[in-house]
């Protein structure tokens, strides 16, 4: 019988049901969008990162690896070794430092290695040789010249202009040369006493988890071994990886709310218009449970069919926008479907959908029949009890962490909902209540629109908190944007460093300012001095320094790392990298003669590594003499600036004589770097110099993928928001139908309604899109804070604009909505409805 | 200047009962770079001197990882204060192994070796050699670098520091370029012979 109701009372009203099913998927559909393409771009992000490597995986070690401590872990597909080391390129009787690289036809598995002429890099000769245009001009060549490395002249076999891993390591020092491993036998390089790092490259079938690589490190007996992954194969691209992790997994949670605000309001109002069925039903004498599982029925057939038509979307509609976003923007987007992009969405349409119903049927059931029969609005809140609202409130909390795929976000995200959502609805009841005096004050028309605003006070906070939510949302996203662009991308435009120098004397450094700044090759970021030290006691404890009480490897490599020193440095105030994040800085100069320590600030990581905090010690030892110093400050550095910056920090008047040099970070046009080089060659020939511009211009590549994932996401989002509004304010309409109606058979003109109508709607939509751009303001700073650990950008246009729009938006829908309706004859209207 | 002062008598009172004091002035090699301070090669000579030869000297060990023969000079001038007698001088690796020019490396260990003499210091001068991937050609003139710094100033040289050391998997940390705490144990009695005339 309750099946037989449950398709007779669906079959009663199937224009209802079709604008209930189409508002529903709508904002499925979004969900379902934002997912597949959150899992095309990471897709396509990876294969961009997995680029720089060259591989899935690889491990450098300056010893011989046994392949099989490899495949003992991970499924390897193909694997090639390459060979890196120093060696000095001749030619034309001079000489220079070369990074030789020594490569396998097959490397790399991923990207290509790419020459001036555009062509990828392939050995037709073991006497060829593929270099860096600045070899070329250091060594005044050209294609087809002899270059000599070893004991064999090569051929210059092409230019390369873009390559795999840079990094700001050693090999950065000194240009590139590729040579076959066939060419490596005829120059000679190896033999017993050379040095040379060993990289193994690896193909994997299944992507390489964390004990895997953990596994790795320890079957490897090499503590120097470095265990590479794409992620991991540069600071600044797994810091791309894991903010683009947490902002698609935000933008998902911005779908997913988007989807619940339209889902609740929906339901919210299918019970609205089911309220006299109930009467009805309860009035026949129907039980409760029975009235109950015909309504959760009803819900469960409109959400289920809703849920499908959503899920289909992704493979017939999106194949379609994912090619036209590959032939605009030439890109490799793949459309995969996975459990986030299908499974979920479809539970999350069946299950919210349960628990939301039951939230809101209860309240229902146990009112008196009676008032059912009423158009009171007001007997939903006093038989509400919030605890009903638990189970869907642990649902979404679940889902949260589930799609967003972090405790912290997922917590963070839905406990402010439930907050805000909480606030609004008994802050919102009540001012409702104070301001029901308006309904009596003014003209017909604004009278009239106080009344229903204040009358319906649930109905008035429903689609007050879905529209709040929603602007939320949208809002939220290009906020988060702002605030990762400032983060990532603005340390690498404009005037970034893009020369990094070491090995400066003191007598060097003013020099070098007048070579810079005075003759126009430049610009001086940062002079910093540097110290040498170790590190002899942490809160008063001696360090331990000696590896034969060592039992564990682990503990043996910890020791190693200690021994190998610490590099100190002061300097006034912080740089522009820097900012101070606990205690103070250090205060004025040091004075020996007071029975004071010297005042240390300390990078706040690297304090927790070892232990200490503000107002511990700490003792370094320089040249034997020892030096307590006492930690006054915190500080967070971003890494990502590729500006000097030390982890330790000394109060000023204590390092100044103690022998050091000085590194330095330089700005300089990019097409005068070569030249720029060979004059700091001839003038400071001690300084070693690495150009950093071709790390920064991989990490650009990067950031400029990431960019357009960040933008077509937010476009998305903004997209889904406002079907989600239209969806909205469409059916607010549609309920009010009977109201409109009435008041056109009761003499009020079709411009009069409009504006009764519009009043309504305007007021609803600009305190809506305020409170709710307040919102995002908050949550922004919270995400930005907590979760990105980044500073916030505060952006007046960003939340101006969503109010703006929003509001637009809803007046013009209920306008053209509203003047659309008042078209109909109204005895048509009445026969609709009923 | 009483912040010198200060450093000064920490400088004298970790001298105060050497009886010939030995500066060090090297890189990542003389500093120990990787294992603890006792166990660096300069530790371990006192310690034999004084074990095989009763001779007692004093370690002043000024050596900088990473650096190169530029800060030698600079160093060399800091640690004078403590009035050394002997210096070893085992600066020149890193020079060779960054392609630095080596015209200018050998007038950096030049004015080194200058102002010691000056300071009527003894000076011992550690030679040292590149890998041989550095190239035949490249690799013999940073040997005969050395050679020639001991006919110019006729100074003592000890023909290679790593000797027995380099490329000896079971004397040098994992980074293959490091000696590990056997290998600083091997340098200390290589460098032994040179400390004779000390006594």
């Amino acid at each position: 019988m309750i099946f037989k109701l449950i398709f007779r009372e669906l079959k009663s009203s199937p224009k209802f049901v079709l604008i209930f099913i189409l508002n529903l998927s709508i904002g499925l559909i979004g969900l379902v969008s934002i997912q597949s393409f959150k899992t095309s771009f990471s897709d396509e992000l990876d294969s961009r990162s997995k680029s720089i490597l060259g591989a899935d995986l690889a491990i450098s070690s300056r010893q011989e690896i046994d392949l099989k401590n490899v495949t003992s872990v991970v499924n390897v597909s193909d694997h090639s070794r390459s060979i890196r080391l120093f060696s000095m390129a001749g030619a034309n009787k001079k000489s220079r430092l070369a990074s030789v690289r020594v490569i396998e036809s097959k490397f790399p598995f991923y990207g290509q290695i790419l020459l001036k002429d555009q062509s990828p890099l392939k050995f037709t000769s073991d006497k060829e040789a593929y270099i860096y245009p600045e070899l070329q001009r250091q060594l005044d060549i050209s294609v087809g010249d002899n270059i000599r490395i070893g004991d064999a002249d090569f051929i210059v076999a092409g230019l390369v202009i873009d390559d795999g891993q840079q990094s700001f390591q050693m090999g950065g020092i000194a240009p590139r040369v590729y040579i076959s491993p066939e060419g490596l036998k005829l120059a000679n390089l190896i033999k017993e006493g050379s040095t040379y790092t060993n990289t193994y490259s690896f193909k994997i079938k299944d992507k390489v988890t964390k004990e895997q690589l953990k596994q790795l490190s320890l079957s490897i007996n090499d503590s120097s071994a470095r265990v590479i992954t794409p992620e991991k194969s540069s600071q600044q691209v797994s810091r791309i990886l894991n903010y683009l992790n947490d902002f698609l997994g935000l933008v998902s949670l911005s779908g997913l709310f988007l989807a619940t605000m339209a889902m609740m309001y929906l339901f919210r109002s299918f019970l609205y218009k089911r309220k006299k069925e109930i009467a009805i039903f309860q009035f026949l004498g129907l039980k409760k449970s029975t009235v109950f599982s015909i309504l959760i029925g009803q819900l469960f057939v409109l959400s289920i069919v809703s849920s499908l038509i959503a899920v289909s979307f992704g493979p017939i509609i999106l194949p379609f926008i994912i090619n036209l976003f590959n032939e605009q923007l030439g890109y490799n987007l793949q459309l995969t479907y996975t459990y986030s992009s299908l499974v979920l969405p479809l539970l999350i349409g069946v299950l919210s959908p349960m628990f939301i119903g039951i939230a809101l049927i209860f309240p229902y059931l146990h009112i008196d029949y009676k008032f059912l029969f009423s158009h009171e609005d007001e007997g939903e809140t006093k038989a509400s009890s919030w605890f009903i609202y638990l189970p869907w409130v642990i649902f979404f909390y679940i889902i949260s962490i589930n799609i967003s795929h972090s405790v912290v976000i997922g917590s963070i995200f839905s406990s402010f909902l439930f907050i805000s959502l909480g606030v609004l609805f008994l802050g919102g009841s009540l001012v409702l209540k104070r301001l029901r005096g308006l309904s009596t004050k003014g003209e017909l028309t604004s009278k009239l629109a106080w009344g229903f605003l204040t009358r319906y006070r649930v109905s008035t906070l429903f689609i007050f908190s879905s529209l709040m939510i929603s602007t939320t949302m949208i809002t939220l996203i290009p906020t988060l944007r702002n605030v990762l662009l400032n983060e990532l991308e603005r340390p690498l435009k404009g005037e970034g460093p893009s020369l990094f120098l070491f090995d400066i004397q003191p007598e060097q450094v003013e020099g070098l300012n007048k070579f810079f700044n005075d003759e126009d090759n430049g610009e001086v970021l940062v002079m910093a001095p540097m110290i040498r030290s170790r590190l002899s006691k942490i809160k008063g404890e001696v360090v331990q320094s000696s590896v034969e009480e060592t039992t564990t490897r682990e503990e043996e490599r910890a020791i190693r790392m200690r021994n190998r020193g610490v590099n100190l440095s002061y300097r006034d105030g912080l740089d522009i990298s820097e900012s101070l994040i606990d205690g103070r800085l250090t205060k004025g100069v040091f004075d020996p003669e007071k029975n004071e320590q010297a005042e240390i600030t300390l990078e706040h990581r690297y304090a927790s590594r070892l232990g200490v905090e503000i107002g511990d010690t700490l003792e370094f030892e320089i040249f034997g003499i020892p030096l307590p110093a006492k930690i006054v400050g915190l500080r967070d550095i971003k890494w990502t600036s590729f500006r000097p910056n030390f982890f330790i920090q000394f109060q000023k008047g204590v390092l100044e004589d103690a022998p050091k040099t000085f590194v330095s970070a330089v700005s300089t046009q990019k097409n005068i770097i070569d030249s720029v080089q060979e004059k700091l060659f001839e003038k400071f020939p001690n300084v070693s110099v690495i150009d950093i511009t071709r790390t920064i211009s991989r990490i650009t590549n990067i950031m400029e993928s990431m960019v357009l994932i960040l933008t077509s996401m937010t476009f998305l989002v903004f997209l889904v928001g406002i079907f989600v509004l239209y969806s909205l304010i469409g059916h607010q309409l549609i309920i009010r139908l009977r109201d409109l109606n009435l008041l056109k058979i009761l003499g009020l003109k079709d411009s009069q309604i409009i504006k009764i109508v519009l009043t309504e709607t305007t007021l609803i939509s600009v305190f809506s899109s305020f409170f709710g751009s307040l919102l995002s303001l908050v949550l922004g700073g919270i995400i930005s804070k907590v979760a990105f650990k980044s500073s916030f950008v505060f952006s007046l246009p960003l939340i101006i604009l969503p109010i703006v729009v929003v509001t637009s938006i809803s007046v013009m829908i209920t306008y053209f909505t509203t003047k659309s309706m008042l078209k109909r004859n109204a005895a048509d209207v009445f026969g609709d409805i009923n | 200047m009483a912040k010198q002062i200060i450093i000064f008598i920490l400088l004298c009172i970790s001298t105060v009962h050497a009886d010939t004091k030995v500066l060090f002035i090297g890189d990542s090699l003389t500093e120990g770079y990787g294992i603890s301070k006792e166990k660096s090669y300069p530790y371990l000579l006192k310690d034999l001197l004084l074990s095989k030869h009763n001779t007692k000297v004093e370690v002043i060990n000024g050596s900088v990882s990473g650096s190169t023969t530029a800060s030698g000079l600079s160093r060399l001038k800091w640690f004078l204060r403590s009035k050394p007698e002997v210096l070893i001088l085992a600066l020149g690796a890193n020079d060779g192994l960054r392609g630095i020019d080596l015209s200018s490396s050998k007038k950096n260990l030049a004015s080194i070796i200058k102002l010691a003499q000056d300071k009527k210091m003894k000076v011992i001068l550690a030679g040292m050699q590149m890998p041989p991937n550095y190239g035949a050609d490249y690799t013999k003139k940073f040997r005969d670098m050395f050679i020639e710094l001991k006919k110019d100033y006729n100074i003592t040289l000890i023909p290679f520091l790593l000797e027995g050391v380099a490329a000896k998997k079971e004397l040098n940390l994992s980074d293959g370029i490091h000696p590990n705490e056997l290998g600083h144990k091997k340098m200390a009695e290589n460098l032994l012979p040179y400390f004779r005339s000390l006594k």
